[in-house]
């Protein structure tokens, strides 16, 4: 009986596994790659707001303090977003004609609140709080990056649970003195490294990192 | 108020009996109601689940005592994997988180107001010295709280938040929005502030004055007692002498010059 299959089978059957294997591996790397990009995580991409709300002008040009306006930060799980009535203590006086504020002035007219749009939203099943962040010296920074260089506010960050993991597993990489939580352009001290610093502020305020990973932490 | 549905941010409670009818999803789905009746629950039933504060899984893997074990196993698998086509559920709760927008009530708020003529709870504030500055109608003028060094610099941190804006962080009254074309206030240093009873300075913050508005609903009263003593301290710092620094700190001073 004459063989079935030529001998340029062998080539073609190992050329088609191993293209088999780079096509079934492209095509997660392209899905992976997909779904980390920004049009999946938003990730730098800017919101339409109702008032062009600068962070830039607002924060490096007036030197305003976070919690001036993201009042509850510190011991709540939500930062609050800033009621008319703050947006009214500086714009009821100054820019009281800016075309750009008539939201403002509107809301405050007729008692009805602004609408902002979202721009960090995690799903409702994660559990997530400030509060412990800030007061274990994490800053702004290391979540939302330097806001106060955002015209515009966009989301520095994925927000994926890989994101969340890769500090829980290991925050001595970010963690900083609690007072300068809120200081945009912080650095270690001269002469001190970051994972140093981390390791002696892990302990000092008593940071449970082996259960930082546990599911249960943040679904819960 | 925030804290709306916290049965779901705490542990789950411990699992209910088993129900004997049908009312309960769990069982019933087991027993092979057609998949999809799972992604489009009602809206009824979606929210009675969370009321309950339980994860679906808890109903899933509860075996039910007539059907095969391994059948359940298999079913609830299924119905695991299915489980991922109603994300929506999961991602969008029935359940109000600060701020988000409500279609239950009119004005579309899901943080109510306080009902009128009641008090929440912790707010009775009957001290009125304490909440109000005053007794009876004068003016207090001691502190009604122990000014220790912590509370000082917790009035310095909220002071340079919230009024240092304006007032700028000596008080003299040049800060940057100032600059920028708000109405000057006054300097803290001039004779008639420095002689202003301690309960005017809280009722400021309380209630505003003039063009400036109220900060009572971002400093809380221990705070606004907390940035009166700062704002005294900031009035005795401007008026100090050589003779008012401890003897220790006073080469310091002289050597580092006026900083
Ligand atoms: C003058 C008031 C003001 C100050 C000061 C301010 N913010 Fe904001 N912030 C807002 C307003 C209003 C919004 C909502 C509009 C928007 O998203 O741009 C906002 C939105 C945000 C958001 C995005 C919220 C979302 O929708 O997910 C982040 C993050 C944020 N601010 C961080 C900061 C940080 C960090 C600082 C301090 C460096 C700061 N803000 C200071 C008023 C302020
Ligand atoms: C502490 C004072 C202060 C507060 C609070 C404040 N602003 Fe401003 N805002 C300013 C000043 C001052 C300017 C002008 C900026 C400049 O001169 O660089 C400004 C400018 C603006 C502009 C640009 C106006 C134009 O026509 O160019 C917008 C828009 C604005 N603010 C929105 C807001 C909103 C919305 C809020 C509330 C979340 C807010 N601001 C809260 C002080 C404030
Ligand atoms: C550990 C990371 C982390 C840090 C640190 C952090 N944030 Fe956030 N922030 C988030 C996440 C995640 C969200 C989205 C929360 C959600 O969707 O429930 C968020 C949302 C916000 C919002 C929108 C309102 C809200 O609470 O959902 C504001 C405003 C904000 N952050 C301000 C700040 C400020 C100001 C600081 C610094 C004092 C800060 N954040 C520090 C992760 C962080
Ligand atoms: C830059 C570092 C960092 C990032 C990013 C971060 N965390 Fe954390 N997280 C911490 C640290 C540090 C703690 C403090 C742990 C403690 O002392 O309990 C913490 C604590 C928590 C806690 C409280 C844990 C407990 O049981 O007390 C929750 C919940 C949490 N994080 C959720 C999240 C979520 C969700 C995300 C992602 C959206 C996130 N975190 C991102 C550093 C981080
Ligand atoms: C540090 C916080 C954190 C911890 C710990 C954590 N998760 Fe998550 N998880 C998240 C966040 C944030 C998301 C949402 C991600 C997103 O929106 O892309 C998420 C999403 C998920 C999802 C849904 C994924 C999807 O794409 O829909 C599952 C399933 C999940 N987590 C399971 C787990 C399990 C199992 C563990 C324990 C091994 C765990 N998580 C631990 C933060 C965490
Ligand atoms: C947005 C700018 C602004 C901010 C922020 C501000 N103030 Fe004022 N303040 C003013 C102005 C303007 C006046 C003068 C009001 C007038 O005479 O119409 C004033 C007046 C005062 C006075 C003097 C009242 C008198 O008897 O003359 C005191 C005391 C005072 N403020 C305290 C504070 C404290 C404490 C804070 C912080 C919690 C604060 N202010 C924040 C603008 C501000």
């Amino acid at each position: 009986m004459s063989q079935i299959f030529h001998p340029s089978m062998n080539t073609i059957s190992r050329v088609s596994i191993f293209g088999a294997l780079f096509f079934v591996l492209g095509t997660l790397g392209i899905v992976y790659g997909i779904f980390g990009s920004p049009y999946v995580t938003q990730v730098h991409v800017v919101r339409d707001q109702p008032v062009p709300f600068s962070h830039e002008h607002h924060v490096s040009a007036l030197g305003l303090d976070c919690r001036y306006c993201h009042t509850s930060v510190e011991n709540s799980s939500f930062a609050g977003i800033p009621p008319t009535e703050t947006c009214m203590t500086c714009h009821s006086q100054i820019w009281t004609e800016s075309p750009m504020l008539e939201p403002v002035r509107a809301s405050l007219r007729n008692n009805e609140p602004i609408r902002w749009n979202r721009v960090h939203d995690l799903p409702d099943y994660v559990f997530f709080n400030h509060g412990i962040h800030i007061n274990k010296g994490i800053g702004c920074t290391s979540c939302h990056g330097r806001v106060d260089k955002m015209p515009l506010m966009w989301k520095n960050e994925p927000l994926t649970m890989e994101w969340c993991l890769s500090c829980h597993r290991a925050p001595e990489k970010h963690i900083r003195p609690r007072e300068d939580v809120f200081v945009m352009d912080w650095a270690p001290p001269a002469g001190k490294d970051q994972i140093a610093l981390g390791k002696e502020l892990l302990k000092q305020y008593d940071i449970p990192v082996h259960r930082l990973t546990d599911c249960y932490t943040c679904h819960r | 108020m925030g804290e709306f549905h916290t049965s779901d941010r705490q542990s789950p409670p411990p699992l209910p009996p088993l129900p004997k009818g049908g009312s309960y999803e769990g069982p019933h789905l087991a027993m092979g109601v057609a998949p999809s009746d799972i992604v489009r629950n009602s809206t009824e039933n979606r929210t009675r689940r969370v009321n309950r504060g339980e994860p679906r899984s808890n109903c899933l893997c509860r075996p039910v005592p007539a059907v095969p074990r391994s059948a359940v196993t298999w079913i609830s698998c299924l119905l695991l994997l299915l489980a991922g086509c109603s994300e929506q559920d999961m991602v969008t709760q029935p359940k109000i988180l600060p701020y988000q927008e409500s279609d239950f009530f009119a004005d579309g708020r899901s943080a109510r107001p306080v009902v009128p003529g009641t008090v929440a709870r912790g707010h009775l504030r009957v001290d009125r010295a304490y909440y109000e500055g005053k007794v009876g109608d004068e003016l207090i003028d001691t502190i009604p709280r122990k000014v220790t060094r912590d509370v000082l610099e917790r009035g310095q941190q909220r002071y340079n938040i919230y009024c240092s804006p304006c007032h700028d962080r000596t008080g003299e009254g040049r800060g940057m929005i100032v600059q920028r074309g708000f109405p000057q206030p006054p300097t803290f240093h001039q004779d008639r502030l420095r002689d202003a009873p301690v309960g005017h300075f809280y009722n400021v913050i309380t209630h505003g004055y003039g063009a400036m508005y109220s900060y009572a609903a971002r400093v809380d009263p221990d705070d606004r007692w907390a940035i009166v003593a700062y704002i005294r301290a900031l009035q005795l710092s401007q008026h100090a002498t050589l003779d008012d620094v401890p003897s220790a700190k006073r080469d310091a001073l002289k050597t580092e010059g006026s900083r």
